[in-house]
């Protein structure tokens, strides 16, 4: 497993950024390298073509990155590589609007090419994709700006970050695989991809009842969980008596040595019939709050994302060599 | 560094009390894997003291025939005897000393069948080392001198319940070591059966002795769970900041659970099984709560929570965790297993 960064680059729109991000992804943006995820399908709005590469897609399709750059209404679907296992997930993605993006998960990289261009609607998608509910007409939409903004993204063979930073917001995502403690089961997670659908938040989020990740239950592969109340929760290493380690602000930092703890943090779906601890997130760690938001330590080995004071935050893996900003 | 794969002392049965002793000579021997039938991490040993004479060997067969602690006899060390094993390079160089004493440190006599001490001491090598320094004669049955930096644990407990067929079973690697025995025919009781020692995983960056011993302060007879009480400080360490080698003292379990409110992931499964058909086996870490100290020591290698529903002892996942819990409302300990052997 390799760790593949796009960091803090600034960008003049939501849509520039969009398709810098996909090409990133997709180990086709010069001055990058990325993991190089599959093309599946690309619609820019009038034109529609499959990979696998964006290079292969059509002479008009914006999506192309000899052709131009795609605009608002286009979206594309891409296929993971072989991470934990040989399965990959696919991802949609479309540039909603000025200031809007939009996820959905395709978890059986069932995605069904060979319609006509959408003209920026949504495709058809398969039953057991999910937005942020268990259908395929919601997505997850993250807000962007509608002007100058950084946008970092981190990214494994099987999962991506992405993180949005303006002057006045920030929202971030996480979309993939993660990593479990154990790697048998008499029903085995093979297909252990979620996605973050409270984009707003970047923090572990402290209330009574969550609902922050989504994914296809493993059990039956056709049940979508984790959106309902209270149905999916971050897990993190609590200590003693609600004493959490490192946080909130109110508690000790923990340094060691002068380094800031980095600790695993994961993900608990509680769904009856569906419950299950799905693993650890990957390149994420949390971290306590007050290491200030979007500012990397001082080996630029994490890059803190602690979007409120008052709880726990989180840091995600940065590549040790670039600054923030 | 590497650490392997773990090693097993793997449920032989020990009447208990009259063969007590025999029971933790042969866990030491699996320590030193120098067992006769299960192979062991391979720890070093460094001395034997049998109540009259004292010795240093690398192994129990090397040691000198007239040494009750050696192979080369019959014997069995009797109260009052103890060994010292050098554990072996893990996530990083350094090494610990491990004592096991047939006795009670302190009591009156130390020597006696009612407890078995054991020592974990941290700086046993390294430019700060502050090593176990084996006595120039034996210590005639008394708990021998230990490092200014040593954690002595006073475990298992020799009480009328803690009797009949007694399972001993352990895990452990270059580093860290799981003991979690049982009694063959009936349920876990709340005793101090257990020990947790060693090194952890996710240790702070730049710490060379990520090494933590249970204690078995603050709480009387904790047996074999996941205790959340209050007053639980079960763990014991060297503060891991840089220029100080203040005790912590206020360790506890760090369980996965959400942020805010009592939720833990252990302890809410609706089965035995989470929906997956496996066993809740999670992942557990270790949280230092000492003022001004407080830090986050890491996540156990070789120890996991398991929910309280799952029974009071037996193995899951194919053998892959041993299990044991002497209650029903909170978490019971589950130790790394062999993927083979059923419990007995």
């Amino acid at each position: 497993m390799t760790f593949f960064f796009y960091p803090s680059m600034r960008h003049a729109t939501a849509a520039e950024a969009g398709f810098a991000m996909v090409r990133f992804l997709c180990n086709e943006l010069p001055g990058s390298t990325g993991p190089d995820y599959t093309v599946i399908e690309a619609d820019d709005g009038t034109n529609i073509n499959t990979g696998p590469n964006l290079s292969d897609l059509g002479v008009s399709n914006l999506w192309n990155p000899a052709n131009g750059s795609p605009a608002v209404g286009a979206w594309v679907v891409l296929e993971t590589l072989n991470s934990n296992n040989t399965n990959h997930t696919q991802w949609f993605f479309q540039i909603t609007s000025t200031t809007t993006w939009a996820f959905f998960m395709v978890p059986i990289q069932d995605f069904a090419t060979g319609g006509g261009s959408t003209g920026g609607s949504l495709p058809t998608l398969p039953t057991t994709a999910y937005g942020d509910a268990n259908n395929q007409t919601s997505p997850v939409d993250m807000t962007v700006t509608n002007g100058v903004a950084r946008y970092s993204i981190v990214a494994t063979e099987g999962h991506l970050m992405v993180l949005h930073h303006s002057s006045v917001a920030m929202s971030w995502y996480y979309a993939g695989e993660v990593d479990s403690p154990d790697a048998a089961a008499p029903t085995p997670d093979d297909r252990a991809y979620i996605h973050y659908w409270k984009t707003a938040r970047a923090y572990v989020d402290g209330s009574a009842s969550q609902e922050m990740w989504i994914r296809l239950s493993p059990v039956d592969k056709t049940t979508i969980i984790g959106y309902l109340n209270d149905d999916s929760k971050w897990a993190i290493f609590k200590g003693q008596a609600e004493r959490v380690p490192t946080f909130p602000a109110s508690d000790e930092r923990g340094t060691v040595n002068g380094n800031d703890p980095y600790f695993p943090v994961g993900v608990y779906f509680r769904t009856t019939g569906h419950d299950h601890f799905t693993g650890f997130l990957r390149g994420l760690a949390t971290t306590h709050p007050s290491l200030g938001r979007i500012k990397l330590n001082d080996d630029k080995s994490f890059l803190h994302l602690c979007g409120q004071l008052t709880e726990t935050g989180i840091a995600m893996t940065w590549d040790g060599t670039t600054a923030y900003g | 560094m590497a650490v392997t794969s773990p090693t097993f002392f793997r449920n032989l049965t020990f009447s208990m009390p009259a063969n007590r002793n025999d029971a933790f000579y042969e866990l030491m021997q699996w320590l030193n894997d120098d067992h006769a039938t299960e192979t062991g991490p391979g720890w070093v040993l460094i001395a034997a003291d049998d109540t009259t004479r004292i010795d240093t060997a690398a192994t129990f067969t090397a040691l000198d025939s007239g040494n009750d602690w050696s192979k080369g006899n019959a014997n069995i060390p009797p109260n009052g005897s103890w060994c010292v094993l050098q554990t072996l390079p893990g996530r990083t160089a350094r090494v610990q000393h491990i004592l096991c004493f047939f006795g009670e440190e302190g009591a009156s006599p130390e020597a006696n069948s009612d407890r078995i001490t054991f020592t974990g001491m941290p700086y046993a090598d390294g430019a700060d080392a502050d090593p176990f320094v084996v006595p120039g004669a034996t210590t005639a049955a008394s708990f021998p001198t230990v490092p200014t930096i040593s954690f002595t644990s006073r475990t298992w407990t020799e009480d009328p319940e803690w009797s009949g067929t007694i399972v001993m079973s352990a895990c452990a690697d270059e580093s860290s070591l799981v003991f979690l025995p049982s009694i063959d025919s009936a349920d876990p009781i709340p005793r101090r059966t257990f020990w947790v020692a060693g090194e952890l995983d996710n240790g702070p960056v730049g710490e060379d002795r990520n090494f933590a011993y249970h204690m078995y302060e603050g709480v009387t007879n904790p047996g074999p769970h996941i205790e959340n009480s209050a007053n639980y400080l079960g763990f014991q360490r060297v503060s891991a900041r840089s220029g100080t080698t203040a005790i912590l003292t206020n360790g506890y379990w760090s369980r996965l659970g959400s942020h805010s409110g009592s939720f833990l992931c252990a302890n809410d499964v609706a089965g035995p099984l989470d929906a997956l058909g496996r066993p809740p086996v999670l992942p557990l870490a270790l949280y230092f709560v000492d003022q001004n100290r407080a830090q986050q020591a890491g996540i156990f290698r070789l120890l996991r929570e398991i929910t309280p529903t799952i029974g009071k002892k037996g193995t899951l996942a194919g053998d892959t965790w041993l299990y044991v819990n002497d209650k029903t409302d909170q978490p019971g300990m589950a130790m790394a297993w062999d993927g083979v052997t059923a419990f007995p």
